[in-house]
């Protein structure tokens, strides 16, 4: 068992350069009974979204030099969130939008937030008091009953594990040579096992040492079954391709430009590091160049979305950014991880998306569908807790599934499993 | 004996299941004239002809609701009278209609036969034949709950919903002064009125939305300043009068109006509270109430703005119906703000339920009575 070195592929938002001018000095406090609930809860999204959106509107209306305390009430005495998870999340948010922490005394303006709530829902308003004192500064939570989509039946995420080993699996995949006899890739960083099964029973186990670029602490790899008897591996700036000869062989070579293939775009991989660059080039010679992320996702043809021209792609500042057919990014999501992936609907028509979350590679972590209208990014049925970090998501070639691999942080196996969507009433 | 024994405990526990249940669920019951008094005097049920009163007005909003099936965008009603839940049978203008169910109503006939509307009664009559129970249904000013309570009359109490408020009239003197705008609005005692006329039963108000629609009611005070009115007052030249109109036909605004006059005095300030005669630009400022059209506030906001922005002189821009709530907030805020509009409280609809009417469910704002789907339990 070889020492783990837990990368941490998910830093917080970057501040943007205009930002970091802004000297706004914030210090969280509560009265102890408000602010009871100090554990370590995460928000649900709509409300994430909100507090990010506060954030951004709070900088805009009290930048200043002034040092800010925050205190969050709850006035509507229903917000089903606690109160330290949103001064807490918000304090982050504020940080990142160039803001420092310190200590309450040097504070000399307080931020009152204040939870209310009307027929449309929740909004959260925040007000200054002190010599930062100016006109509220209000943001809606989104409802969930209005940003429902139609009734139905609710996807529910299932997760079956059909590989566990203690070596890293960077990826997998299974390819059926005929009716009988079914072939097991798994790519390692440094190698690809080879497994062959007939009627259930192992009848073969080959491993084929992969030639590399670089070495990475936190690699990435990529399988791509081309046919039965046809597998590309992208490993390390490498693609090495394998064929049965009848025996398996496989030949490595450099890839031209570290491009990746990634639905109807080829990615750079930015070796040697862990994330991809790339640009776009839309339908009129339009041209977006995406910021560093880690994975992207396009909708599939049987949605309503339009293939090729939409993407979400997951940077690596922690921010999932939505392009559509323009240069500028028209929406951020929050609260997603490193990984997404594409998945054909099994129930609605919409589009789809797999997400990580936000995590480091010390904690548990958790799936999410979402399903992408115009702008926006609804989580649709629960969230499938898993027992540690997803170090690799990939949508399977049936893309009705993921192939997602997560190091379990009690067993410390990884285990290699396929997700899918069940509809239930 | 066993047999016997099983008899008995399902007697008792049925006997417990009715006794645990004030009204036992029933299947609706049709037939039968639902009793409805009104205060107002309604002379005309054609839509499109003006009513003589904001009582009458309103009074009218309702019965046409009952007639007609649809609106337009704008509110008006579309269509034909009669294509609602009710038919016109017999109609006496500012005394008494009766209407019938309509059999062929989209929605489905309406449980009661009809409904007979006698217009013109006092709330003493009204809480009276409630009281008695010659009538099913009736209004009943907010500050006579307590009373009817009293009485045992079974009371339903909306959200507050419906504003009252002073807007100060364009062009008059004392009206284009902001100091005598802010220091009346400062002076006003909104918690008093609220607890002694109202009898508690209404909410002071500080912006044009009520907490419940918005959830920023919050951030508009409406605290009584005395202090501060009095240094604006101090500010003013001369030995100026506030004249403040108020419906004669109303009671509850002669009362507040008055209530204003004694704060004002208190402050340093004097104000003539006078029943209104002629049109509003003979006052500096006139008492209005405005019942919310819908639980959205942008709506709401932007329709109170269209019916007291002109009187007030002022020129705002349209809302959008899907304005978001910082949008709401700001506009709200610049309707206030230079207290040409001076919101006071926020009263609730009351109503008084005869015993027999059943399936009542209290309406939302901009909702009408929803008399189709009330039906009559034992008929006397």
């Amino acid at each position: 068992m070889r020492n783990w070195s837990k990368p941490k592929r998910l830093p917080r938002r970057f501040a943007p350069s205009r930002l970091r001018t802004i000297l706004l000095v914030l210090f969280v406090v509560g009265s102890p009974n408000r602010m009871a609930p100090q554990t370590q809860e995460s928000l649900p999204f709509v409300w994430n979204e909100a507090v990010h959106t506060l954030a951004g509107r709070i900088v805009a209306t009290f930048a200043s030099s002034h040092a800010f305390s925050i205190d969050v009430k709850d006035i509507s005495q229903s917000a089903p969130v606690g109160l330290g998870a949103v001064s807490r999340t918000l304090a982050d948010d504020l940080a990142s939008l160039g803001a420092r922490l310190t200590e309450a005394a040097s504070a000399d303006s307080q931020l009152q937030i204040t939870i209310s709530q009307g027929v449309e829902g929740y909004v959260m308003i925040a007000q200054a008091s002190g010599p930062a004192a100016l006109p509220a500064v209000l943001v809606a939570v989104a409802n969930p009953e209005k940003i429902a989509t139609q009734p139905g039946p609710t996807p529910t995420l299932v997760r079956r594990i059909v590989w566990q080993q203690s070596h890293p699996i960077l990826d997998f995949a299974q390819a059926d040579i005929d009716a009988s006899h079914t072939v097991w890739y798994l790519l390692e960083p440094e190698r690809i096992e080879v497994y062959e099964f007939s009627a259930g029973a192992q009848i073969l186990h080959e491993a084929r040492t992969l030639g590399r670029a670089f070495a990475s602490r936190d690699p990435r790899g990529r399988i791509v079954v081309t046919d039965a008897t046809h597998v590309t591996s992208y490993l390390a700036g490498m693609q090495c391709d394998g064929a049965w000869e009848p025996a398996f062989t496989i030949q490595c070579q450099p890839i031209p430009g570290q491009q990746w293939p990634m639905g109807t775009v080829n990615w750079r991989f930015e070796s040697p590091r862990n994330n991809f660059a790339g640009n776009m080039i839309f339908s009129g010679s339009l041209e977006a160049k995406f910021p560093a992320f880690f994975s992207a996702a396009s909708p599939p043809p049987e949605t309503s979305g339009e293939t090729g021209s939409r993407w979400i792609v997951a940077g690596i500042d922690g921010q999932a950014q939505l392009f559509s057919g323009s240069a500028g990014a028209i929406s951020t999501f929050r609260g997603w991880g490193s990984d997404i992936a594409t998945l054909t609907p099994a129930c609605g028509s919409q589009w789809q998306v797999l997400a990580s979350g936000p995590g480091d590679w010390t904690q548990p972590d958790r799936l999410q569908l979402y399903e992408i209208t115009e702008e926006r990014a609804v989580a649709v049925g629960q969230p499938l807790d898993v027992p540690g970090p997803v170090v690799s998501l990939w949508p399977a070639s049936d893309g009705k599934s993921a192939r997602v691999v997560v190091r379990n942080l009690e067993t410390e196996l990884y285990e290699a499993s396929l997700v899918s969507v069940a509809c239930s009433d | 004996m066993k047999h016997r024994l099983s008899v008995l405990l399902v007697a008792i526990s049925a006997g417990l299941a009715a006794a645990g249940s004030a009204e036992p669920a029933e299947r609706p019951r049709y037939g039968g004239t639902l009793r409805v008094e009104i205060g107002a005097v309604v002379n005309s049920i054609d839509p499109s002809t003006p009513a003589a009163t904001p009582q009458e007005a309103a009074a009218k909003e309702e019965i046409c609701s009952l007639l007609y099936e649809r609106r337009n965008s704008d509110g008006t009603f579309a269509g034909v009278a009669g294509s609602g839940a009710f038919r016109i049978a017999e109609w006496e203008p500012g005394k008494h209609l009766m209407l019938e169910a309509n059999p062929d109503y989209r929605g489905g006939r309406a449980f009661v036969d009809s409904v007979e509307i006698e217009m013109g009664r006092s709330s003493r009559e009204r809480l009276l034949d409630l009281e008695v129970g010659k009538t099913d249904f009736a209004e009943i000013p907010p500050e006579e709950v307590r009373r009817a309570t009293e009485v045992g009359v079974r009371v339903s109490t909306s959200r507050p919903d419906e504003l009252v408020a002073i807007v100060f009239t364009a062009g008059r003197p004392l009206a284009e002064d902001a100091h005598a705008r802010e220091a009346l609005a400062r002076s006003i005692d909104r918690a008093a009125i609220v607890n002694f006329i109202l009898q508690k039963e209404g909410e002071a108000a500080g912006g044009l939305l009520p907490q419940w629609s918005s959830g920023t009611a919050f951030l508009f005070p409406a605290t009584v300043d005395a202090a501060a009115a009095k240094n604006l007052w101090a500010q003013i030249a001369g030995s100026p009068k506030i004249f403040l109109g108020y419906d004669a036909n109303d009671p509850l605004e002669q009362s507040i109006a008055e209530r204003i006059a004694v704060n004002a005095r208190d402050a340093g300030m004097e104000v003539a509270a006078a029943p209104k005669q002629g049109t509003a630009t003979n006052y500096d400022a006139v008492l209005v109430r405005f019942r919310l059209s819908s639980p959205d506030p942008a709506v709401a906001l932007a329709r109170l703005a269209a019916a007291f922005a002109p009187l007030a002189g002022m020129n705002v821009d349209p809302l959008a119906e899907a304005a978001p709530p910082q949008r709401v907030y700001d506009y709200e805020r610049a309707l206030v703000t230079g207290y040409r509009i001076v919101p006071l409280i926020w009263l609730p609809r009351v109503y008084g339920l005869g015993a027999r009417l059943r399936n009542w469910d209290t309406p939302a704002p901009g909702a009408a009575w929803p008399f189709a789907d009330v039906w009559l339990g034992d008929t006397q």
